[in-house]
């Protein structure tokens, strides 16, 4: 018996792996060779927005949309691009590229200063309508096939068997509710952040929704202020290259990107750390989006910041241009 | 029979091992659904039925002596 212990105790080990190597085969292998129809999937449900309400017409004809009147001195009335700003009639864009140390370690981050003119300006761009997580694509390449100004990836809502609370562009894909934080995007342009036991999804659904982002966590408290508690489990909640959006006022917002893992080059920033940047830009909300080695931004169809590691994605944040779209 | 009766308490070891790997796989990232994919539930219900046919065959054997 003695002789055979060891032996039993290889063959147990080699078993594992063995068992380990089939599970990764049905998790990771053969989903990724059959694309199909995510199990959370259901018929999409296009929210169709609220008539507007008759009123006092805009004082100034000339501006298409209220917000258009709000930020006037932001737009343009050609398109003007430069090196790291873009003007439009619709759309203003500024990129800053922070370059900082942390706790003594080096830190850069990208912070997307966003006007936009219309509600339609903000969209985001799902690789595959079945939310399978195996279909990705370069970032660059995804803002440059959504015509993108600026955009960064999403929350990775295409992970394999992910349901959850679910709009995109005004199109309801799932209704479940979630222990995860979300992040609302009205019609009406304001966002708002909740968490799990903070909404129902009929109270959302009547206040006219038109993105419905699941990642998080929440960031900020009522007050703009960072909250001392964050719902994260696992490494979301270390130091990590960082995707996030932040919220000023209807048609204000932005989007900031850290780069992180890079010991010579950016470190990145913890939960808490990333809280305390968007209530230093002074945003009302802010709300974490997926990060790590997916953290990407883009302007004008070029990747701007420097992944940790090469990584395509399946989702991204944009803003574009839609002329006189409704 | 024989064989069975050998190989599924190994089978159970191995694939209770492998849940804890990937239980701690999860906590790492829990975004990759590593305990929630239709996989992992699969998993998780055949190592259940093993492990209630093994108790049952340990219980019976114990029976008879």
């Amino acid at each position: 018996m003695r002789k055979k212990l060891p032996f039993m105790i290889l063959q147990d080990i080699l078993l594992t792996g063995l068992v380990l190597c089939v599970f990764a085969l049905f998790h990771h292998v053969l989903p990724r060779m059959n694309p199909g129809p995510n199990s959370a999937a259901s018929t999409p449900v296009v929210l169709t927005p609220a008539p507007e309400k008759a009123g006092p017409s805009r004082a100034e004809p000339q501006y298409e949309t209220p917000w258009q009147e709000t930020f006037a001195g932001r737009f343009t009335p050609e398109t003007v691009v430069t090196e790291n700003s873009y003007s439009s009639p619709e759309i203003s864009v500024t990129i800053d590229t922070v370059s900082t140390q942390i706790n003594g370690e080096p830190l850069v981050y990208y912070v997307a200063d966003i006007y936009i003119s219309r509600i339609e300006n903000f969209q985001t761009y799902v690789e595959n309508e079945y939310f399978n997580q195996f279909i990705k694509t370069p970032a660059d390449e995804l803002a440059q096939m959504c015509d993108a100004v600026v955009s960064i990836n999403g929350d990775y809502c295409n992970a394999q068997d992910q349901f959850g609370f679910f709009v995109r562009n005004g199109v309801l894909y799932d209704d479940r509710q979630t222990e995860s934080d979300i992040c609302v995007l009205f019609r009406d342009g304001t966002m708002a952040t909740y968490g799990p036991k903070e909404y129902t999804v009929e109270d959302v659904l009547a206040r006219q929704p038109y993105q419905v982002w699941k990642f998080g966590p929440m960031l900020l408290d009522a007050n703009g202020q960072p909250l001392e508690d964050f719902n994260v489990r696992g490494a979301i909640g270390g130091r990590n290259p960082r995707s996030a959006i932040g919220y000023y006022e209807p048609g204000h917002y932005c989007f900031v990107v850290v780069d992180g893992r890079q010991a010579d080059w950016s470190r990145g920033l913890d939960i808490r750390q990333l809280a305390q940047l968007f209530a230093d830009l002074g945003c009302r909300a802010a709300y974490n989006l997926d990060g790590g080695a997916s953290a990407t931004m883009t302007f004008d169809g070029q990747l701007i910041n420097r992944q940790s590691k090469y990584r395509e994605i399946g989702d991204i944040l944009l803003i574009k241009e839609v002329g006189s779209q409704p | 029979m024989r064989f069975i009766r050998y190989i599924l308490p190994h089978l159970v070891i191995a694939m209770a091992l492998g849940l804890l790997v990937i239980a701690v796989l999860d906590s790492f990232n829990p975004t990759m659904a590593f305990l929630t994919s239709r996989a992992s539930k699969t998993y998780i219900s055949i190592l259940c039925t093993l492990a209630l046919i093994l108790a049952g065959m340990y219980i019976a054997g114990s029976q008879k002596q």
